[in-house]
Formats: C-alpha cells, sequence, structure tokens
C-alpha cells in the first residue's frame, strides 16, 4: 500500500520521480530564456514563456538550511525520528532548491556545505533524492 | 480614496481559550460573536455584514448565521485560508463598510484547533494543498514548525543568532500573559526552562511554538462616525495591507531570512506616512518565535540581522522600546490564528489592557504571517484616541 507521505506524482510532475528511479535527477529547463525550475510549474517566472523540457541536473549542490525533526508528525514517521531534512541549492543555478534527506550528522552540517544527490529507494516503489557528502 | 480612519472597531469578544473546550465550532463562534456585539453595546439586529476566515475547520458560515438569527445581512465573506489572513478579512469589512454594502460587520474566527483540526499533521489531511508539498512531504516535510526552523537556522548561519535569543521571545511573551487572565499559560518562564525544553525540529524546542488552541474570538467594524456614538473609546483603522510571497522553492536568492512581511511593511507605510518609530504597540505573528524576529526586521523596528540581540535586551517588553505582543501571543495567550492579536491591539489602545498596558498606546501594528515563510501575509495599523 502506499505511504500517504509517498510521492503522488501528477502529469506535471511524473517525470521527475520517474527519473529518481532511474538514478537522475531532473528539473524543467525553459525553452525560452534557459532557466531550470524546480518544482515543475507552467510557465516561466523569468521570461513567461510556457516552453520547456525536463533535463538532467549534476545532483550536485550547497546546502543552505537543516532541521533535525525530532517530533513525529505522522503516524508513519514514528519510527523515524529523529531524521535531517536539508534545504539544498543546486550548483546549476543560484535560488534552485530541493528538499532531502541525509545521513549526514548533523555535527557536520554547515551553511555551504557541498553535498551530492543520492538515491534511496523506498518500500513504496519510489525513490527519493537523498543528500550526502560531496567527497 | 483615502479611508484612513474612517472605519473603526467597535466592539471585542472572546470565549474561554482552552485545550478542550467541549463546544462545537458553531457554538463557539456564536460565543464570540454575541460577546463582542454586546461589547460594542450593539443587538444582533444592527449586524448586517459577517465575515471570517477558516481551513475546513470551523462550522460552515450559513450555519453560524442561521444560529445567530442575523436576518440583516447585506454582505459576507468567508475566506479560505489561515495564518496571513486575520488582518486582512477585517480589512475587508472595513472595505465593505466604507463602500456602504454593509454598516457593522462581525469578523470572527473559531476553532478547535487542539481537539479538532490539527495544524501540521500529515500534510495529507492540510486542507489547502500548495504544488511544493509533493517535493517536500516525501522527505518527512510537513508541519510549518519546520519550515521555519529552516529559516531560524539560516538567520543563526548568517547573523550569530543565538538559542538565547529565541528564547528571549518566549520568556518575555511569558511574562506577558502573567498578567492576562484569558492566558492558557501564566507561569512565568526563565532561559533555563526554554533551554530544557524539548526538540520539535531543531533549532525549535516546545517554548518556540504556538499553543494548539480551542476557542473563538470576534470583533465588530464599522463607520468611525458611527463607532462614535457607541459605548466604547473610538479605535479607528488606519492602514491596512496584504502581501504574498514567493513559494517555498522560489524566493529566488534562497533567502528564509526575510518573509512577505517586508511586502506588506512597505505599503502599510507608504499608505499611512507612518513608520515603525510611531508604533507604541506591536502583536506580531507569532507562529513560533522566529517568526517575531523575522517580523521586527521586515517591520523595521531593527536592522536586518539583529533582531536576536533586540530581544535579549528587553526593546519587545513591557517598557521596552516597542512592547511585542502583550498578551503573550499564540506562545503563551493560545492561538485563535490571529484574531486574538487583532482584539488585543484594540484593548490596548482603549486603555483596557490591566497590568499589561502599554501606557498612552495610541498606534498599534497587528500582523499575520503564513504558515510557510513564504505565502499569505496581511497587516492592520489601527489608532486610539489621545
Amino acid at each position: 500500500m502506499t505511504s500517504p507521505l509517498g510521492p503522488a506524482p501528477g502529469p506535471e510532475t511524473r517525470e521527475f520521480w520517474t527519473a529518481a528511479r532511474e538514478g537522475r535527477v531532473t528539473a524543467q529547463r525553459c525553452a525560452g530564456c534557459g532557466a531550470f525550475r524546480f518544482p515543475p510549474g507552467p510557465v516561466c517566472r523569468r521570461c513567461g514563456s510556457d516552453g520547456v523540457a525536463w533535463v538532467g541536473l549534476s545532483g550536485a549542490g550547497k546546502v543552505v538550511s537543516w532541521t533535525v525533526t525530532h517530533q513525529p508528525y505522522h503516524p508513519d514517521l514514528v519510527d523515524a525520528v529523529p531524521y535531517t531534512v536539508l534545504l539544498v541549492e543546486l550548483a546549476e543555478q543560484p535560488g534552485l532548491l530541493m528538499y532531502g534527506n541525509t545521513d549526514i550528522p548533523a555535527a557536520e552540517l554547515r551553511d555551504r556545505l557541498p553535498v551530492r544527490a543520492v538515491f534511496r529507494a523506498h518500500p513504496d516503489g519510489w525513490t527519493r533524492v537523498d543528500w550526502a557528502h560531496a567527497w | 480614496m483615502n479611508l484612513r480612519d474612517t472605519t473603526a472597531i467597535a466592539g471585542i469578544g472572546y470565549t474561554e481559550l482552552s485545550k478542550d473546550s467541549g463546544r462545537s465550532t458553531r457554538t463557539l463562534a456564536c460565543q464570540a460573536i454575541r460577546s463582542a456585539i454586546a461589547d460594542a453595546g450593539l443587538t444582533v439586529a444592527d449586524i448586517d455584514g459577517i465575515a471570517t476566515h477558516q481551513v475546513n475547520d470551523c462550522a460552515p458560515l450559513g450555519d453560524v448565521v442561521a444560529e445567530l438569527g442575523l436576518r440583516n445581512l447585506t454582505w459576507f465573506a468567508e475566506e479560505l485560508g489561515g495564518g496571513g489572513k486575520a488582518p486582512a478579512v477585517v480589512a475587508q469589512a472595513a472595505l465593505a463598510v466604507a463602500a456602504g454594502a454593509a454598516r457593522c460587520v462581525v469578523v470572527f474566527r473559531a476553532l478547535n484547533g487542539r481537539t479538532g483540526l490539527r495544524m501540521g499533521g500529515s500534510g495529507v489531511d492540510r486542507p489547502i494543498r500548495s504544488a511544493d508539498l509533493e517535493f517536500q512531504r516525501p522527505y518527512g516535510m510537513i508541519a510549518p514548525a519546520q519550515n521555519y526552523a529552516l529559516g531560524a537556522r539560516m538567520h543563526m548561519n548568517r547573523y550569530g543568532t543565538t538559542a538565547e535569543q529565541l528564547g528571549a521571545v518566549a520568556v518575555t511573551q511569558r511574562a506577558h500573559a502573567v498578567h492576562n487572565p484569558r492566558a492558557l499559560m501564566r507561569t512565568p518562564i526563565d532561559l533555563d526552562d526554554y533551554l530544557g525544553s524539548r526538540w520539535i525540529t531543531e533549532p525549535l524546542r516546545l517554548l518556540d511554538c504556538c499553543l494548539e488552541t480551542d476557542g473563538a474570538c470576534a470583533l465588530v467594524v464599522t463607520s468611525a462616525d458611527r463607532a462614535a456614538d457607541l459605548r466604547r473609546p473610538v479605535v479607528t483603522l488606519t492602514g491596512w495591507a496584504w502581501g504574498i510571497g514567493m513559494n517555498d522553492f522560489s524566493n529566488s536568492d534562497a533567502d528564509l531570512t526575510t518573509t512577505p512581511a517586508r511586502l506588506v511593511a512597505r505599503q502599510l507605510f507608504e499608505r499611512t506616512g507612518l513608520g515603525p518609530t510611531d508604533i507604541d504597540v506591536a502583536e506580531l505573528y507569532d507562529a513560533f518565535s522566529i517568526s517575531v524576529l523575522l517580523q521586527l526586521e521586515d517591520y523595521g523596528f531593527c536592522q536586518r540581522g539583529e533582531a536576536g540581540p533586540f530581544v535579549a535586551s528587553g526593546a519587545t517588553g513591557l517598557g521596552g522600546s516597542i512592547p511585542v505582543n502583550t498578551h503573550g501571543g499564540f506562545l503563551s495567550e493560545g492561538y485563535i490564528h490571529g484574531l486574538n492579536h487583532v482584539c488585543e491591539a484594540v484593548a490596548q489602545l482603549r486603555g483596557e489592557a490591566g497590568e499589561r498596558q502599554v501606557p498612552a498606546a495610541r498606534v498599534a501594528l497587528s500582523t499575520a504571517q503564513p504558515g510557510y515563510i513564504n505565502g499569505v501575509s496581511s497587516a492592520l495599523l489601527l489608532t486610539g484616541q489621545p
């Protein structure tokens, strides 16, 4: 059975989760101005074009913030706490952000820490993009 | 059209705030509304407008109207939305009065925030689902506290803000709540209590977070002229503003240390000609302690990055340069989603706040902030009589 916390891909987001299952980090790229956008959306915020393609990313990024969550906000997370959520700025573009979990100990986290995407398959059948030290 | 000070808040009302009301939101709403109408010296028959906001956690507006027997309605508004909305809904009521769509509008918010729908939670049950959530929820990123924790961490990284400075927000507001008979939490706390409280989502602790609350409050908006003939000191609506930030991903400089309050502040101060130094008391939306720090900077009460030392200096306490959340805020009074902040501002401007009264308070700011840092925000500036 699908976890209520798992991805629920829709027509505009399925591409990302399908690629993650294949070990690729992807985002939309504007056909008009070349700006990346994530999460996927209907129109480019920079130039207004609705032309778009999904492209592969390097999977490199830097930590811009993090939180270690102790409160089990959902019954499915009771055994998961404490867990760390990172906010990562991707190498491709300033302000291009992704969330993800990490096993990097909290004591090692710092602003602008280089990280790389890793892929974690979950029992629900979907693969999450997580983050590890870039080395 | 200059609407400055042409409308007023003529009455305020509350239910008891609790962790278990034992009553429906319909009943809570009616009690708070009746209390506000009585406070204004009006009767139910005088009410011709009604407005609220909710997130599928309150009885429908029609049920409340029927229960109250409001037979003379000419205007209503029922907004979907949460934290950012209370001042916006009050401002809509003021616009309705100014435009002649209604003469006396009751604005209310009722929720069983502890025993009914609890905020945060799975995100699946979240009544309003942002597109962003699909790329947060799979990582266990589902509650507003986590979003604000990221902002708090960023503020600490960038400006050196400390746990003790976050704690100063909680300690200061508790000291205010000691003087508020309505407050849920009235036992004084110190920094050791704060630092000893359990982690919720680092760097936020239990005492950084608002209180899940059952209760309701309400107020009556009418013209300033009519308010002058009613029984309470007149508190006018001097200005209002709305603002919406970008979503959690697309705030293009990856900056969670500023909020849409910056947009709201600019409009509010441009329209009214007032500024932070004109404000005597500020009721700042405080779902989390960090939200107070961010707004102190966004509204210009201190420089960017300096809110931590500013609060630790005592500036936001009673007797400080800008007393903040004189009722204790969501952290200590209770969480009625922002309308209790407006009601406290009115009480302060009437000089009816008892031991927590800010002396000679004439201008008050009451704000609302989104559950996620970059969402809907709004604010009111209110003026009392000299």
